[in-house]
């Protein structure tokens, strides 16, 4: 994903701050080739605000996956869903057949 | 419920890697075999559609009127739908498409413009503002927010960042898949989901602050200062929280 390599000059200045962040996603949603996470991986270790960056975009991402990874649907959605289905078939066939 | 079937239904399904399965069979295929054929493999998705369309319109009646929109759509275009490729992703763009061609209408709230107009370089900004508190300090400060913050910062974000963050964090799609669900360039699908974690995380750090968790805005030692920081809000803290807990009820 990422075209340029890493330098760990000015990485983080306002400008390329983007661009580091964008890394960051990258290797957090498992975006990056192999090679690509070696040369970030190296970067994190020798870089400390994106090192932060990244340990904080992890808690986000965990953060989120966690508050809504418990919601149900509501008892009986899927028999109502098998219902609808039916009388959409039924009318179906109505309007093929006569 | 009588709506004209199908217009939200992809012509073709997103590729998936094991696409060679099944194919062949499709001209065989009775009716009443299609039918059992949906039943058993796409209501298998109704619990994650539901989530998903739950975190679209932000209210438990919509989205099961959503849910139950777009698998009576899919139902009458599954014959478009190509045996062993990707049903969930299908779906999903089914669940995308009629989501913002009826719902998001009637929305109350306009969401459309509230993030697009800020500039990138602004909430790196701000985002760095917060994080010179510590870092440490802004990661308990996140880390003690309850599910109902994180849930009502998501809500606020415009449509198409929340879509974007919610395919990627809770579902764990890739950037290429959320691009087919949604009908977009995948840079598009990057720029949303960096806009949106961006304001989520400014949002949050908000939250944190007004719980009296201990994110200074303006830096200073954090650690140093959490101490007399938790002593003055102390007294804040239970109004705040209380306020807090009123509106997201609201």
């Amino acid at each position: 994903m990422s075209e340029e390599p890493l330098s760990h000059i000015g990485c983080c200045d306002e400008q390329n701050r983007q661009k580091s962040l964008m890394r960051i996603y990258n290797y957090l949603d498992g975006e990056l080739t192999r090679e690509e996470i070696g040369v970030i991986k190296d970067h994190l270790a020798n870089c400390s605000q994106c090192q932060d960056d990244y340990t904080v975009e992890a808690l986000l991402k965990e953060l989120v996956r966690r508050s809504c990874c418990q919601d149900q649907a509501p008892a009986g959605l899927a028999e109502r869903i098998r219902a609808r289905i039916v009388v959409e078939r039924r009318a179906y066939v109505r309007r093929t057949f006569g | 419920m009588t709506k004209p079937l199908a217009p939200d239904a992809p012509e073709s399904s997103p590729p998936d890697e094991n696409l060679d399965a099944a194919h062949g069979s499709e001209n065989t295929e009775t009716p009443e075999e299609q039918h059992a054929r949906f039943e058993r493999d796409a209501l298998e998705y109704v619990n994650q559609l539901y989530a998903a369309a739950l975190r679209m319109t932000r209210n438990p009646a919509d989205a099961e009127d959503l849910v139950q929109e777009t698998y009576v759509k899919a139902y009458a275009a599954f014959h478009q739908y190509k045996k062993g490729t990707n049903l969930k992703a299908w779906l999903y763009r089914i669940l995308t498409n009629t989501f913002i061609n009826s719902y998001r209408k009637k929305q109350r709230q306009p969401q459309e413009s509230s993030g697009e107009g800020i500039e990138d370089w602004q909430i790196a900004r701000a985002a760095s503002h917060t994080s010179s508190g510590g870092r440490s300090a802004e990661l308990e400060a996140l880390d003690h927010l309850p599910d109902s913050d994180i849930k009502e910062a998501l809500s606020q974000l415009p449509d198409d960042f929340r879509m974007v963050v919610y395919y990627a964090d809770v579902e764990g799609l890739p950037y290429k898949e959320i691009a087919e669900i949604m009908d977009t360039p995948i840079g598009t699908v990057m720029s949303r989901l960096h806009r949106g974690r961006r304001q989520l995380r400014e949002m949050l750090s908000d939250y944190a602050r007004e719980r009296g968790f201990g994110v200074e805005k303006n830096g200073g030692t954090a650690a140093a200062d959490k101490k007399a920081a938790k002593q003055a809000t102390t007294a804040q803290q239970a109004t705040t929280a209380k306020k807090t807990t009123e509106e997201v009820s609201s």
